[in-house]
């Protein structure tokens, strides 16, 4: 069964710790009030936790430019 | 243009290390294993041993065998690693750091290194200082939400090395001055009768002073390395006559240097750059470029240039050798952990260096070295190493244009600091005395400390580490805990918001939240402190400091100039913002109730686009505007004071310091909606006190009036980001309306600013050609990075910047 | 067998030199990628198995 370990959108914990991840999965298009584009809804995972729908396989480094 | 073909050529074969998203750019770069494997080796047979003799024969192991290299057209040399591609590990810092290093793409060596992490486990400061917090207190540092992670999880330090007693005595001589401490020292122990007070001190002493003889020699014997194999490729593998004898010239140098005083230019150079190292890389790592550049080298580009005494060389050779220097940084490969590698975007390090303020007799210390280091920066475009002006009203204007040029071409810097206020600072707070405090360098991208021989910073468990404003702000108002990135408890049980009846609550749930995190992050920094002096001595930084030579002290403990400082990281904008339109929707004008703010939070304002709409035109910071510059005031008061409360390791309070790097854009998706009108996920304010993204309206003096009401001296730095249009500051008048409006900010009381200069079309034009734009830097916040290695969330806040016509004023 | 001591790429490491030890010398290699050439040096032992890059001296 997949886990958040093998998703593109789960990118390292901020320590390095290898049990935990960030996923970047959720995000949004901004109103014209605001300057930027993009908003991002990060979430801390464990990364034996079962992959939930919008699971892609695929590591994050390889689309990092687009991830954050 | 790089003044030269050598510089050219360097630079179009620059091995850069830029990370974006924490991942490195280019895709050739790889993570060594030669360092961590002879620390290892070293570590096995010394195990028992002091701690200062286990570190000290590690690093001779590392030096004497690590594979060292000499690059075509190089003219100075010297690297941290066996390839110039390469950047080292640390194993015996964190443990976490060096498994997601060893896991990563970039370690071609995952057995290896898999067996020399796991060895190292229960030595690294990671589980020596873990045991001092309870697992609720890990899990919230570790998450990195309110407050940085520990220093002994990140491995971060930073440190400014006492370069001027290498480069004035040599080691050889230091060497002798530290074995006549070990002389004295049995003499005294031997002498009659036996006195225990007046001699068991000695025991440690002796220790760290063995320590850092083994040291100082490893590192005479690493430079004559160097001398070796510039001559014999000289010698044997060259035949072009010009290149055969700038090697032999490189060879006499690391012959001479470390181990006697610097002669010329030439000299003072390399020894600084193997110093660099040595302190910042190789016996652990540590960020930063800082040094007082202009003051360092001015006496040998006096000898070498102007008197033409010592290594001789034309005006030209000198700006060609800061070029390379800064293509020498460029390529220079840092080992940050996760975390800091987010943080610092599009770049490969904090390096920066400080220029310009004035002499410890007053005078101006702006000079023709000062001015030869800014042509090459202006030539050479790199983003490393950014540099800090010191803007003194006694500077001289001539060097004031070459710091304006550099600034129209787009560089992001020299950032410029309040010279007068900064050095009063270390006057009044740290009682540094005031000729000391004149030769200031930036320690990273915004905190002053001092140069020189003794007393300057060594450890980030000194100044430094981080609290996270915005989620502070959030979780003040959801009873402590976190509902949106992780789910847990992250501060103490200051109410739910919902049912606060007054803007004091609101402000006094802040102000527990900021309380809490604050002390978790500096009794973290201070454990780390006890860990690094335990067990991660570092006898050739210690070696070279004249106080702990005196006194025998590793250089960790020894905190001979107090200099604590504390960032608060990206956010505090969206703080005030928040506070300012709580108080006028909620409780002055009563339009919303807290329970209506606090559900449309939690569902990131769906269905309440008016509502949200209302709370992001209440007032804002950076217009001029009493309203929400007043609730400014008081948080950078607040701020100052709640960390006044606290006394850390050197004996003092530490002083806020209030900026971004690039964690207003990593922070941004851990954080959610806030009451300034922004959306869960979106970016913070980028700086410390630069209006949110759009939010100022009223013109750059507006800005400047507003930030010009916070009181800095109580802070310190506080950063200010500001975009200038590019049209204004490349007309005929672009340098005296931009020194117009430098007075301005200097009569204001400003502590700092620094500016973007770059056209939004141009920055849209990069994100569809970005081939075309590979010189093009921006500002991010304390460094500078290439656009083009931005991620696309990033590249964004960046021309969402308001452009500011100084112009209109 | 072929050892150190006899290839063209060892440097022994002079007497006074810090780092010296009876036998020990340099391996200097000259590499190249796509960035340029530069120089390698590591210490060997003049009793050392030579390796693949072994250059027998003149």
């Amino acid at each position: 069964m997949a886990t958040c370990k093998e998703c593109k959108f789960v990118t390292p914990s901020p320590t390095g710790d290898p049990s935990t991840g960030v996923c970047l999965v959720e995000r949004m298009q901004l109103a014209e009030t605001q300057q930027t584009k993009t908003a991002i809804k990060g979430k801390m995972v464990q990364k034996a936790t079962a992959a939930c729908p919008k699971f892609e396989a695929g590591e994050s480094w390889k689309d990092i430019k687009n991830l954050l | 243009m790089p003044t030269t073909e050598r510089t050219a050529r360097l630079k179009n074969r620059c091995r850069f290390k830029h990370v974006a998203g924490g991942e490195y750019v280019d895709a050739g770069v790889k993570a060594g294993v030669e360092r961590a494997r002879l620390i290892t080796e070293s570590h096995k047979k010394n195990v028992g041993e002091a701690n200062c003799i286990i570190r000290a024969r590690g690093l001779e192991n590392i030096l004497n065998n690590i594979t060292i290299h000499i690059q075509d057209d190089e003219l100075i040399v010297g690297a941290n690693t066996e390839h110039p591609d390469y950047f080292p590990m640390y194993p015996e810092l964190s443990y976490y750091s060096t498994v997601d290093m060893v896991e990563s793409r970039y370690c071609d060596h995952k057995d290896e290194m898999r067996e020399i992490a796991e060895y190292w486990r229960p030595y690294t400061i990671q589980t020596k200082g873990e045991k001092y917090f309870t697992p609720e207190e890990i899990g919230v540092m570790y998450s990195a939400t309110t407050v940085q992670p520990p220093m002994f999880v990140t491995a971060f330090s930073s440190i400014v090395p006492n370069y001027e007693s290498v480069i004035e005595d040599g080691l050889l001589k230091r060497i002798e001055v530290v074995e006549k401490n070990i002389a004295d020292a049995n003499a005294n122990m031997r002498k009659s009768p036996w006195n225990a007070p007046e001699n068991l001190h000695y025991l440690d002493k002796l220790d760290q002073w063995k320590g850092m003889v083994i040291a100082m020699k490893a590192v005479v014997g690493w430079a004559q390395r160097h001398a070796r194999l510039a001559k014999i490729m000289a010698e044997n593998f060259l035949s072009e006559p010009k290149r055969k004898a700038e090697l032999l010239e490189i060879a006499d140098i690391c012959r001479h240097v470390p181990a006697y005083p610097a002669r010329g230019l030439r000299d003072a150079m390399q020894t600084k750059w193997f110093t660099y190292l040595l302190c910042h890389s190789i016996e652990r790592y540590s960020s930063g470029y800082g040094q007082k550049e202009d003051k360092l080298l001015w006496p040998f580009f006096k000898k070498s240039v102007i008197e033409k005494s010592a290594q001789p060389m034309t005006r030209e050779e000198a700006v060609e050798l800061f070029e390379c220097e800064r293509l020498k940084v460029s390529e220079h490969g840092s080992t940050k952990g996760r975390q800091l590698r987010e943080f610092f975007a599009g770049s490969n390090d904090l390096f920066i260096l400080t220029l310009g303020g004035i002499n410890p007799d007053g005078s101006d210390a702006s000079n023709d070295c000062t001015n030869a280091i800014l042509e090459a920066t202006e030539s050479i475009i790199t983003t490393e190493p950014s540099i800090s002006f010191r803007w003194n009203e006694k500077g001289n204007v001539e060097t004031k244009k070459k710091v304006f040029n550099c600034i129209k071409k787009g560089f992001g810097f020299p950032s410029i600091k309040n010279d007068e206020m900064n050095t009063q600072q270390l006057v009044k707070y740290f009682n540094v005395p005031e000729e000391v405090a004149r030769d200031w360098a930036l320690v990273l991208c915004m905190s002053p400390g001092i140069t020189g021989r003794r007393g300057t910073q060594k450890t980030r468990s000194e100044g430094g580490s981080d609290v996270y404003p915005a989620k502070v702000m959030e979780i003040a108002l959801t009873n402590g805990f976190d509902e949106f990135f992780t789910n847990v408890q992250l501060g103490p049980e200051t109410g739910n918001a919902a049912e606060f009846t007054s803007f004091d609550q609101v402000w006094n749930a802040l102000k527990l939240q900021l309380r809490y995190a604050i002390e978790l992050s500096l009794r973290s920094k201070d454990v780390g402190r006890v860990m690094e002096l335990k067990h991660l001595c570092c006898p050739f930084i210690s070696s070279i400091d004249d106080g702990c030579v005196e006194k025998g002290l590793d250089a960790n403990e020894l905190a001979e100039v107090a200099n604590p400082w504390h960032n608060i990281i990206g956010g505090s904008v969206v703080v005030i913002d928040s506070m300012a339109a709580i108080k006028k929707l909620v409780f002055d004008e009563k339009k919303y109730t807290m329970g209506e703010l606090m559900d449309a939070l939690r569902n990131n304002w769906e269905g309440k686009e008016q509502m949200r709409i209302d709370f992001w035109n209440a007032p804002k910071f950076g217009n001029d505007d009493d309203y929400a510059d007043s609730i400014a005031t008081k948080y950078y008061d607040l701020v100052a004071d709640e960390w006044k409360r606290n006394t850390t390791y050197s004996g003092t309070y530490p002083l806020p310091l209030a900026q971004s790097v690039a964690g207003y854009i990593v922070n941004g998706p851990k954080t959610a909606a806030t009451a300034n009108g922004r959306h869960a996920g979106e970016a913070l304010d980028d700086g410390g006190s630069s209006p949110y993204m759009g939010c100022d309206k009223n013109g750059p003096t507006a800005v400047l009036k507003s930030v010009s009401k916070i009181n800095a001296s109580k802070h310190k730095g506080i950063l200010l980001n500001q975009r200038l249009s590019t049209v204004l500051m490349n007309s005929d008048s672009g340098f005296d309306l931009w020194h117009a409006y430098m007075k301005t900010w200097h009569s204001l009381g400003i502590d700092h600013v620094q500016f973007n200069v770059i056209s939004q079309d141009d920055m849209k034009a990069a994100q569809i050609e970005p081939e075309k734009y590979t010189d093009t830097l921006v500002r991010i916040a304390g460094y500078s990075a290439k656009f083009i290695d931005l991620a696309r969330y990033s590249q964004d806040t960046i021309i969402a910047r308001t452009e500011q016509d100084i112009k209109a004023g | 067998m072929s050892k150190c001591e006899q290839c063209a790429f060892f440097f022994p490491i002079p007497e006074k030199d810090m780092d010296f030890e009876p036998g020990k010398g340099d391996c200097v290699l000259q590499q190249e990628d796509t960035k340029g050439k530069f120089w390698l040096s590591r210490p060997v032992l003049e009793s050392s198995a030579a390796c693949q890059h072994h250059r027998s001296k003149r």
